[in-house]
């Protein structure tokens, strides 16, 4: 077991690396729009912009050999030293360190509320196949995958942060269940008021989710809906939750947890670009948007890093859980 | 319109009172002036206070203004866009405002006279202004250094210091303007040529200077490490503690310095030293400011803003004329409307090599053009309406505009008969398709900035016409920065037909003759690039774009006509009729000669919250309630 570990810690700094390396390459092949800016600016004061353009490059090391970059680079890396952030003008450590917290404050919610709604209503759902329940389940699949989040993100801001705050129902204002349309950011992180304007981003991002949750646990949970041990544990009077959470879910956790992460990670790191741009939160997504763009190398490899972290890890510790969620398998002898 | 509309245009103000030579002392701290019937508090510019309004959110107790546009830097050296402009006009005064073409109202300047023959002018600050961080009264040091040492720092005295954007401002005619300190706070400026319009043009009166004090500090100037790079003085200026902190700003501004959250947010609460507060000031009544904060926050996606206006989150937003049936159908909501807004919007047309040739060579192409565009259906379908259609380069509105110029009838049949006339006997129409020599249909690549719906609707309707015209259009859909890194900017390194020097190098906009220096791509039509038409001092754009030499000619124009000589008799006219008569004789050219396809001007609408006060009539391109910041009050 030890030596499965090490294994895969070590393949854990392969595939960072790999990851590094792909995202300095591409980056380095990209046009570089501040020493386009600095030509633009000299040619409009009648300078050289050619000149320019290398006095930009040449400030900040760019024109030296690519290896010599990659070197450099990747020695500050290993030194844990991400470098400086032109676009936010601070430490890449500093930028991160506060963005990431806005984006944990939706994000954390959200793979909560996925996992445990979309496993609920998918182990209901496989139970009670093609009863009014299960069409509705389908129902909120299809629509969490099928709706854009970004119209998603709009019409909801459009109902409950405009619509609710003139409207009335049966001549009771709607105004109490009016949210705020965009992050406000001076709210400190346990308020009320910042728990309520995380709700719609919360609902936005969980949608999707739940949804893919709830259809790889409903599509699990069927292949044991018939199996014997399910059949016995109703013939001997088990109510339908309990075979469900103490019989079904129990096998069906394996395959769940090796989807569980990449799916996660894939919808919700896709969707944080989108719903952060979107609610105006100064989270991840936003700040890897804006490194992007700015072609910021520095803090666009080091924003990289984050998701493959999260992934490497997120892997290791599902195989890990492998052990305990199924006595059978044992990485003892590997 | 940005962020959004705000006032840059301050700097571009006709001022006639000094065309005709007198000596214009500054409204400034006293009352007087007849400005009277703009700005009036509460007035129906919009709906006005209604006493019955309750507050909904936050943008109804404070002020919150919605920008799609953060501010860069709040560095008052290395201002490249009106976002970083307008943060900074809420903690530095400029010299001062103008409220209207004929009017300017004092700030930091308090008085100042132009010579009669127009070759210098005399400046007197206020003797009440002072630095924070310690760096005491404002001078006449301070301008008389800002300009020697930032403005024309360079090392021949005819550029700025690497990295300030503003030095093209400071020459004349090739020549640099000379400052001398007078006294205490008095100043002269002399000018290389005679200027009739320098009030207008003056960027000392608009400037954000810096103490004397604060830029000796960085003397001498190299280049010095900031955070791991090499950087050039203004960055280094830019990290200075005094304008990190906001520190600088002392009296000088409405409001001090709270936070800025970059790409978020800029927080700045009520300046109580404010050295205007309480003043009269014409048209404002006792100057503020009203607010005790004043925040900007910035929005990635505009639709947000449109929608936090509507539930009282912000206070205000500017909104695109398309969208303002949608924002105003909020209760809270009125629209700020005015016919003066600012910029022309035209199609680019290739004249260079690798371009349709006709363009180039053909007038009646290039009016072909102007025939198969109904302005009025862009001006509905983009604007709703927000907009007025123009026929050469300047606003509808604009104070040079002339009233009769060349009109082209709007109809695909005349349209056919200029494309035909126009291209010779190669070309020619097989029924509805308009043939090329090769007898193929012409085809044109058309690029436009498809990050924004509005160049794809213009883009999509040109298509259209141009496919009623018998002739087919590719369009190809780019970002704004592609566009000119792979379009405008050219070289002769990208045309295989020419191996020599370039006959002149104006800029990477214009690198070569059209048929040496051309662009990475070829390209035809292109929507998406657009300059302010500068209306009350058109003559510096025009040169900066039209002449064949010119700085942004990237289109590779030639005009057979003397635009760079006439707009130079424009700016230095000694009267404002002899402004006038150079501006319509050279719009008239434009009009008849259609380099570029003109289409239209939009006008300025802005979505405020219905209870604030203070908006002012529309009555003239300064009635801008962002011009006024000081006299703006919301409810509580």
């Amino acid at each position: 077991m030890r030596w499965y570990v090490a294994r895969r810690l070590a393949w854990a700094l392969v595939a960072t690396w790999l990851a590094v390396t792909l995202t300095f390459g591409v980056l380095l092949a990209a046009p570089n729009p501040g020493a386009d800016a600095a030509a633009a600016q000299c040619a409009s004061q009648d300078r050289d912009p050619e000149q320019c353009r290398q006095q930009y490059l040449e400030s900040r090391g760019l024109d030296r050999p690519a290896h010599v970059q990659y070197i450099d680079y990747m020695t500050d890396l290993a030194a844990l030293d991400f470098g400086y952030s032109e676009s936010q003008e601070e430490p890449v450590t500093a930028a991160i360190a506060d963005a990431w917290i806005y984006s944990a404050q939706y994000f954390v919610p959200s793979i909560i509320i996925s996992v445990l709604i979309g496993y609920s209503i998918g182990l209901y759902s496989a139970l009670n196949r093609y009863t009014l329940t299960d069409y509705l389940g389908s129902f909120v699949a299809y629509f969490g995958i099928s709706i854009p989040n970004f119209w998603f993100a709009i019409v909801l801001i459009l109902v409950v942060g405009v619509y609710f705050r003139e409207a009335s129902l049966l001549g009771v204002s709607l105004d109490a269940l009016s949210l705020r349309t965009y992050y406000e950011t001076s709210y400190g992180v346990f308020t009320v008021e910042n728990a309520k304007q995380l709700i719609m981003p919360v609902i936005v991002l969980a949608t999707a989710s739940v949804a893919s949750q709830m259809r790889y646990s409903r599509a699990q949970a069927l292949e044991y809906a018939n199996a014997d041990f399910v059949k016995t544990a109703r013939a001997k009077g088990a109510s339908t939750w309990r075979v469900l959470v103490a019989h079904v879910l129990r096998v069906a956790l394996v395959p769940l947890s090796t989807i569980l992460i990449v799916d996660i990670l894939a919808v919700l790191f896709a969707g944080s670009f989108i719903i952060e741009a979107i609610f105006q939160i100064p989270g991840l997504g936003r700040l890897q948007l804006e490194a992007i763009t700015q072609k910021d190398t520095d803090l666009v490899a080091a924003v990289t890093l984050i998701p493959v972290f999260l992934a490497i890890v997120g892997n290791l510790i599902q195989d890990l859980a492998y052990v305990l969620l199924d006595p059978r398998i044992d990485y003892g002898d590997r | 319109m940005s962020d959004d509309q705000i006032d840059e245009r301050r700097r571009r103000v006709l001022q006639a009172a000094a065309a005709a030579g007198v000596s214009v002392t500054l409204a400034g701290c006293s009352s007087g002036g007849d400005g009277d019937g703009e700005g009036t508090p509460g007035t129906d510019a919009t709906d006005s206070v209604d006493e019955e309004f309750a507050p909904q959110g936050p943008g109804d107790r404070s002020w919150i203004t919605g920008t799609t546009s953060g501010a860069q830097s709040l560095n008052p050296l290395a201002i490249s866009d009106e976002a970083t402009n307008n943060r900074l006009d809420l903690l530095y005064d400029p010299g001062s405002v103008t409220i209207d073409g004929l009017e300017f109202e004092g700030r930091m300047i308090e008085e100042y006279e132009i010579a009669d023959d127009f070759t210098a002018a005399t400046y007197r600050l206020r003797d009440d202004l002072e630095w924070g961080a310690d760096y005491g009264q404002v001078t006449a040091d301070d301008y008389v250094s800002f300009v020697r040492d930032i403005a024309l720092g360079g090392p021949d005295m005819r550029t700025g210091v690497v990295g300030y954007s503003q030095t093209s401002s400071y020459i004349l005619g090739g020549e640099p303007i000379e400052i001398e300190k007078l006294g205490k706070l008095e100043f002269r400026v002399n000018l290389p040529q005679s200027r009739g319009f320098w009030l207008s043009e003056d960027p000392i009166r608009t400037a954000y200077v810096l103490p004397a004090d604060l830029i000796e500090k960085y003397k001498p100037f190299e280049q010095r490490e900031v955070n791991g790079n090499q950087a050039n003085v203004i960055t280094q200026i830019g990290q200075d503690e005094a304008i990190v902190e906001g520190d600088l700003s002392g009296n000088l501004g409405p409001f001090n310095f709270e936070s800025w959250d970059k790409g978020q947010k800029l927080v700045v609460s009520r300046n109580e030293d404010y050295y205007l507060s309480g003043t009269e000031l014409d048209g404002l009544g006792a100057a503020g400011p009203n607010l005790e904060e004043y925040t900007y926050q910035v929005f990635d996606e505009q639709s947000t803003a449109y929608s936090a206006v509507r539930a009282g989150d912000i206070t205000t937003t500017g909104v695109e004329g398309r969208k303002v049936e949608d924002v105003s159908q909020s209760d809270g909501v009125s629209i700020f409307e005015s016919d003066f807004g600012e910029g022309t919007f035209f199609l680019s047309l290739n004249h260079r090599v690798n371009g349709w040739a006709p363009i180039r060579e053909s007038r009646e192409v290039r009016q072909a053009f102007a025939h198969l565009i109904d302005k009025n259906t862009l001006v509905d379908q983009i604007f709703s309406g927000y907009g007025d259609p123009i026929g050469t380069f300047h606003e509808a509105w604009g104070p040079f505009y002339p009233d009769d110029l060349p009109t082209f009838e709007t109809g695909i049949e005349p349209a056919k008969e200029k494309f035909a006339n126009g291209t010779g006997s190669d070309y020619g129409y097989d029924g509805d398709t308009f043939l090329g020599p090769d007898g193929e249909q012409v085809e044109l690549k058309m690029v436009i900035d498809n990050t924004q719906q509005t160049p794809e609707i213009v883009g999509n309707y040109i298509k259209q016409r141009l496919g009623e015209a018998g002739i087919a259009v590719t369009i190809e859909g780019t970002s704004f920065g592609k566009i000119i890194a792979n379009y405008l900017q050219n070289s002769v390194e990208n045309n295989p037909n020419y191996d020599g020097e370039p006959s002149f190098q104006a800029s990477g906009f214009n690198n070569g003759a059209y048929d040496e220096a051309i662009g990475k791509n070829s390209w035809d039509l292109i929507y998406g690039v657009g300059f302010s038409g500068n209306p009350f001092t058109p003559w510096g754009t025009i040169r900066a774009l039209l002449p064949e030499q010119s700085q942004f000619n990237f289109m590779g124009y030639r005009p057979d006509f003397d635009v760079s000589g006439t707009a130079t008799a424009a700016a230095t006219a000694s009267s404002e009729e002899g402004t006038r008569e150079n501006m319509n004789e050279l719009f008239t050219f434009l009009a008849r000669d259609q380099p570029l396809t003109w289409l239209f001007s939009p006008q300025a609408t802005v979505a405020y919250r219905r209870p604030v006060e203070g908006l002012p009539e529309p009555d003239s391109f300064w009635d801008r309630p962002d011009a006024r910041t000081i006299g703006l009050r919301t409810t509580e």
